[in-house]
């Protein structure tokens, strides 16, 4: 693998040096060996203003840089912006005919993707709990009452039998880690049931401070550092 | 109010759809993003093109991003995949990228009063070119490696973060990248 090839041809501790990794004493050898015009002082002085020579130069921006990121983003349609987010998309409804007209579609969708799974859990006599499977294996459970507003409660539940602090943390809270502190329900089920708007999410458990995706999320979406975040729509 | 607290704020406004916060956004981190970009494509155009994707790209996730790692570093990694993906682009290919990258660095970056450093190697135009030329030398993975180092100044941990590499793949990395620049620098006649 290339990326293990030791470098050639550098004193090794020209780079300790460099990076300030090097001890007081390490690097006062390493100063005292360094000799006008030998290879080493070339080296370490040339990497020096390099650096140097980068960080001073830097390119100039455009100056329309930052108004062309916000025409584009004033440009883009609904399905172009973030779904996810119930405020941007109020953002976008009002003055135009176009806007208006995704509304009802997109509630149609709602509806079909939050039917099937709130009757599939929904009890036989109506009440609004849980299915006993879905709550052992910790999937997100919806609420089938809704409470007529924009928001929708959900029940999330979650396995970690030896977490001492389990937390829900997701778009609808603005990711704060303990704002939605879940009790554990059982001997390895922790569960919290909050109100949040329509919509499509993104959310995580935090479990003895670490961030853990949900086994059985209906879906999962790329957070930009190489994990995923959960996905539900509500 | 401290910069991370104005900052934090302005990421729950947009969060929650204002544009204009972003746009705030936007403006406070536009010079840091291009000038990544710029020095990894080495394109004028193009680093504005891209760096506009870049933005746009970290709005439209920005839901995604749960403010375990600093802002800053997400949106570098968001631009770095921007940088990688254009690559084998069409886009790419029709601008004639990796043919014309002297030319057009030479006429459009680093105007030369900004390049004179209080240095008497620095004073020199053929200094700058030089290190320009060495620096295009690097391949790209280890271009973005050098660069988030030296240009940009982060620590091993970030850098590992931004390029989804372990701390001690990416110090290697960089490592590496500075014994290619000084090759580079060798093979042009520069004693080093």
């Amino acid at each position: 693998m290339n990326d293990e090839r030791k470098p050639r041809g550098l004193d090794p501790r020209l780079h300790d040096f460099f990076d300030g990794e090097l001890s007081p004493s390490d690097a006062a050898a390493f100063e005292g060996d360094l000799r006008p015009g030998n290879d080493t002082a070339n080296q370490l002085r040339t990497l020096k203003h390099l650096g140097a020579w980068l960080r001073t130069t830097r390119p100039r921006t455009p100056s329309s840089l930052a108004r062309s990121v916000m025409s584009r983003l004033e440009a883009e349609s609904p399905a172009g912006a973030r779904r996810s987010s119930p405020a941007l998309r109020r953002r976008w409804e009002p003055g135009s005919i176009l806007r208006w007209a995704w509304v009802p579609a997109m509630a149609a969708l709602l509806v079909l993707a939050v039917i099937p799974m709130t009757r599939a859990l929904r009890p036989s006599d109506g009440t609004p709990k849980p299915s006993g499977d879905a709550a052992r294996s910790g999937i997100p459970v919806a609420a089938a009452d809704r409470n007529g507003s924009d928001t929708v409660p959900y029940r999330f539940t979650v396995k970690a039998a030896a977490a001492g602090r389990v937390c829900l943390a997701g778009d609808f809270n603005d990711w704060k880690v303990c704002e939605a502190p879940m009790r554990r329900v059982g001997e390895d089920t922790w569960s919290i049931t909050i109100n949040i708007p329509r919509g499509r999410h993104e959310y995580m458990f935090v479990i003895d401070n670490k961030w853990v995706s949900d086994p059985h999320a209906m879906g999962y979406a790329d957070d930009g550092f190489g994990s995923r975040n959960s996905v539900l729509v509500v | 109010m401290n910069d991370r607290d104005r900052e934090a704020e302005l990421l729950r406004r947009a969060r929650e759809g204002d544009t204009r916060a972003f746009g705030r956004l936007v403006e406070i981190y536009q010079d840091m993003v291009y000038g990544l970009v710029f020095r990894m494509v080495r394109n004028p155009s193009l680093a504005e093109e891209l760096t506009q994707d870049a933005f746009v790209k970290a709005y439209r996730r920005l839901d995604s991003f749960r403010g375990d790692a600093r802002f800053t570093t997400w949106l570098y990694r968001i631009a770095v995949n921007v940088c990688h993906d254009q690559r084998g682009s069409a886009a790419a290919r029709n601008r004639g990228l990796e043919t014309s990258l002297d030319a057009s660095e030479a006429g459009s970056m680093d105007p030369p009063a900004a390049e004179a450093l209080p240095d008497e190697d620095l004073e020199s135009r053929e200094m700058a070119a030089l290190f320009r030329a060495g620096v295009n030398a690097l391949e790209p993975k280890y271009r973005a490696a050098f660069l988030l180092r030296h240009q940009e100044g982060l620590s091993y941990t970030e850098i590992a973060s931004i390029l989804e590499i372990s701390e001690n793949n990416a110090k290697v990395r960089v490592h590496r990248a500075r014994e290619m620049v000084l090759e580079a620098l060798r093979s042009r006649g520069f004693d080093v």
